[in-house]
C-alpha cells in the first residue's frame, strides 16, 4: 500500500516523496513537529517509572493509610479517559477549580490552558503523568509484595539502612518490572501519544503521529501516505528495539 | 502474618517518610477532588454551574438531572440506552471472544505437540513486540474491504488469540497436570471434550478475571468505537460526540450527570472485584 499511488493505484514512490519533501521543510515541517511532539511523551513516559518505583517502595511499606491511595489511583484505570478528559478540561477552563488555585497562587490571570499554544502540550503531559503515575505504582508495588520476607529480614539483620534496602535488595528483585516498562515504552515510542483526539483534535500545535494517523486516514482518507510515513518510522524503531531487547537480555537476573 | 510483621518492624527515616506520605496524599487528593467536584457540578443548573464553576457545593441539590441525562444525551438519533446497548454488547463480545480464542490457543500451543508450534509461539511474541505504526491504515482499508467496518461484525477482529491474554493464560495452562487428560483419554474422551469439560473450567479463574479486566478496558475503550463504529456509539464515544457536536449550548450538569453514570457499572464490578482485579492488573498490565 505504502508504494501505491492512492489515485492511479499505481506503484510508485510518490508518498514517499510527499514524506520527504516535508522533511525538508525544517521548522514548518508537518511530520517533525508531530515526531517531537510524540518524543514529548515518551521521555515523559520514561521518566514516570523510576519515579513510581521510589514511591512504590513507601507504598509497600505500608504507609498510613495506603490502601485509601491504592483505591484511589486505580481509579483512573476504571473510568474511562473520555470522562477524565472532560472533567480534566472543565477543571482547567476559565473560572475553573485549577485556574482559581493559579490565580491565588501566582496573582496573574489564568490563561486558556488547554486553547493556547505556550500551554497545551504541558497540560495535556500534565494528564498523562496524573493518569499514569498510578497505574506504575501499582504495577511495582504488585512486584514487591511477592518479595519473599525472610529476604528482607536478613537485611535488617545485617543493618542495612532504608535507602541501601530500597537500591541494593528491592530494585534488583523488582528489575523484571522494571526493564518490562522500559522495553514496552521503548517499543512503542511512536504510539506514545497522548488523548490529544479529547483534547484538542490536534489543534494548537498538540498533534502527535498517532493523532496524526488518525487524522489521515479516517478525516482525509490517504490511506497510503500514512503507510509509507508508518513504514518509514517502522524502520527508525526497529534498531532501537534490537538494542533494548539486547540490554534486556544483559540485565543481570536475580535468583531468590 | 511474618511479612507484615517485619515490614512494620522495619521504619522508614522519619522526614523521608512524612515527604512521601505528603505527595501520596497530594495525588490522591486530586483524584478524589476531581471526582467530588464532576459530581457536586452535576446537580447545579446550568447558570449556576458556568457562574459558580469553582465552588464545590451546589445552591440547589438538582438531582433531577441525572433524569434530564437519559432523555438529553443523545449523538444523531441514537438515545442514551442505545449507547448503552451498544457498549454492552462491544465490551462483552470483544471481552469473551478473545478470550475463548486466546485461551484456546494458548491451550493448544502449551499441551500439544506439533508442526510449526514454535512458529505460532514466535509469530505471537513477535506481533507483540515489534511495532508495526502504519498498520493502522491498513486494517482500516481491509475492514472496509471486507465489509465490516461499522457492523456488529467488527467484534470478528477482537479474535486474534495473541497478545496479553494468550500470554497469562498459557503460564496458567503450563501449571496445570496433564494426569487429568490422560485419565479422561483412558475413559474415553475426545479432545474437545477434555478441553471444554477438563481444561477450561480448571483455567476459569485466571481466563475469569483476564475476562473482568478486558471487558472494563473496552468498556472504558473510546478509540475501537470511534474509529471503525460511526455508526454504533458507544457511552464512551457517544458521550465524547456529544460535547464535540454541542459545544455551545452545552448543559454541562445534565453531561457530567450522563458521564458518571457512564462510569457506574466499572466501577461496581471494580469495588465488588477489587482483589482479582488488581491481582491480575499487577501481572498483565490493563490495555485501553
Amino acid at each position: 500500500m505504502a508504494f501505491k499511488d492512492q489515485n492511479t493505484e499505481e506503484w510508485s514512490v510518490v508518498n514517499f516523496q510527499i514524506f520527504f519533501n516535508d522533511i525538508m521543510r525544517g521548522k514548518d515541517s508537518e511530520i517533525l513537529s508531530n515526531v517531537g511532539n510524540t518524543l514529548i511523551y515518551f521521555a515523559v513516559n520514561l521518566m514516570m517509572i523510576p519515579l513510581a518505583f521510589i514511591l512504590s517502595y513507601f507504598m509497600y511499606k505500608k504507609i498510613l493509610g495506603y490502601k485509601l491511595f491504592r483505591f484511589l489511583y486505580m481509579v483512573p484505570m476504571i473510568v474511562s479517559a473520555v470522562v477524565l478528559v472532560s472533567i480534566y478540561k472543565n477543571m482547567l477552563s476559565s473560572s475553573g477549580p485549577v485556574s482559581k488555585v493559579y490565580e491565588w497562587l501566582t496573582g496573574k490571570t489564568a490563561p486558556f490552558f488547554i486553547y493556547d499554544e505556550r500551554y497545551a502540550t504541558l497540560t495535556i503531559v500534565l494528564y498523562t503523568i496524573w493518569t499514569g503515575l498510578g497505574m506504575n505504582i501499582i504495577l511495582f508495588s504488585g512486584a514487591m509484595s511477592r518479595i519473599p520476607a525472610s529476604i528482607i529480614e536478613y537485611a535488617s539483620l545485617d543493618g542495612v539502612n532504608p535507602i541501601q534496602e530500597m537500591f541494593r535488595i528491592v530494585l534488583p528483585i523488582v528489575s523484571p518490572t522494571f526493564t518490562t516498562l522500559m522495553l514496552l515504552s521503548c517499543v512503542g515510542v511512536f504510539n506514545a501519544s497522548g488523548p490529544i483526539l479529547l483534547f484538542t483534535g490536534g489543534m494548537y500545535g498538540t498533534s502527535t503521529i498517532s493523532y496524526w494517523m488518525y487524522d489521515r486516514v479516517i478525516l482525509n482518507n490517504q490511506y497510503n501516505y500514512a503507510s509509507a510515513l508508518g513504514l518509514m518510522l517502522t524502520l527508525i524503531s526497529l534498531p532501537i528495539f534490537f538494542v533494548v531487547n539486547f540490554l534486556n537480555k544483559h540485565v543481570p537476573e536475580v535468583e531468590f | 502474618m511474618l511479612k507484615s510483621r517485619i515490614i512494620k518492624r522495619f521504619k522508614m527515616t522519619n522526614p523521608m517518610r512524612i515527604l512521601a506520605f505528603i505527595i501520596f496524599a497530594l495525588f490522591a487528593f486530586t483524584i478524589l477532588y476531581s471526582l467530588v467536584w464532576a459530581f457536586f457540578s452535576s446537580l447545579k443548573s446550568p447558570t449556576e454551574y458556568t457562574l459558580y464553576k469553582a465552588e464545590l457545593l451546589p445552591k440547589e441539590w438538582l438531582f433531577s438531572n441525572y433524569i434530564k441525562a437519559f432523555g438529553l444525551l443523545e449523538v444523531s438519533g441514537n438515545s442514551i440506552f442505545v449507547m448503552i446497548f451498544n457498549s454492552l454488547w462491544l465490551a462483552i463480545g470483544q471481552a469473551f471472544i478473545s478470550c475463548m480464542v486466546a485461551s484456546a490457543t494458548a491451550y493448544v500451543v502449551t499441551k500439544y505437540d506439533f508442526i510449526g508450534k514454535k512458529v505460532v509461539y514466535a509469530v505471537i511474541i513477535a506481533m507483540m513486540m515489534i511495532p508495526l505504526y502504519g498498520s493502522f491504515a491498513a486494517s482500516y482499508k481491509m475492514y472496509r474491504t471486507l465489509g465490516i467496518y461499522d457492523t456488529p461484525f467488527i467484534l470478528i477482529t477482537s479474535a486474534s488469540g495473541g497478545g496479553m491474554v494468550f500470554m497469562i493464560i498459557s503460564s496458567y495452562f503450563k501449571g496445570v497436570s496433564w494426569e487429568y487428560a490422560e485419565a479422561a483419554t483412558i475413559d474415553g474422551s475426545s479432545d474437545l471434550r477434555i478441553y471444554f469439560e477438563i481444561m477450561l473450567p480448571l483455567a476459569l479463574p485466571a481466563v475469569g478475571s483476564i475476562f473482568l479486566v478486558m471487558f472494563i478496558g473496552s468498556w472504558n475503550d473510546y478509540s475501537v468505537p470511534i474509529y471503525y463504529l460511526p455508526h454504533y456509539p458507544t457511552l464512551a464515544s457517544g458521550l465524547y460526540i456529544y460535547e464535540k457536536i454541542s459545544t455551545f449550548n452545552i448543559n454541562y450538569p445534565v453531561y457530567f450527570a450522563g458521564i458518571l453514570l457512564s462510569c457506574v457499572p466499572t466501577f461496581l464490578l471494580f469495588i465488588i472485584f477489587q482483589e482479582k482485579i488488581l491481582s491480575s492488573i499487577s501481572t498483565g498490565g490493563l490495555k485501553g
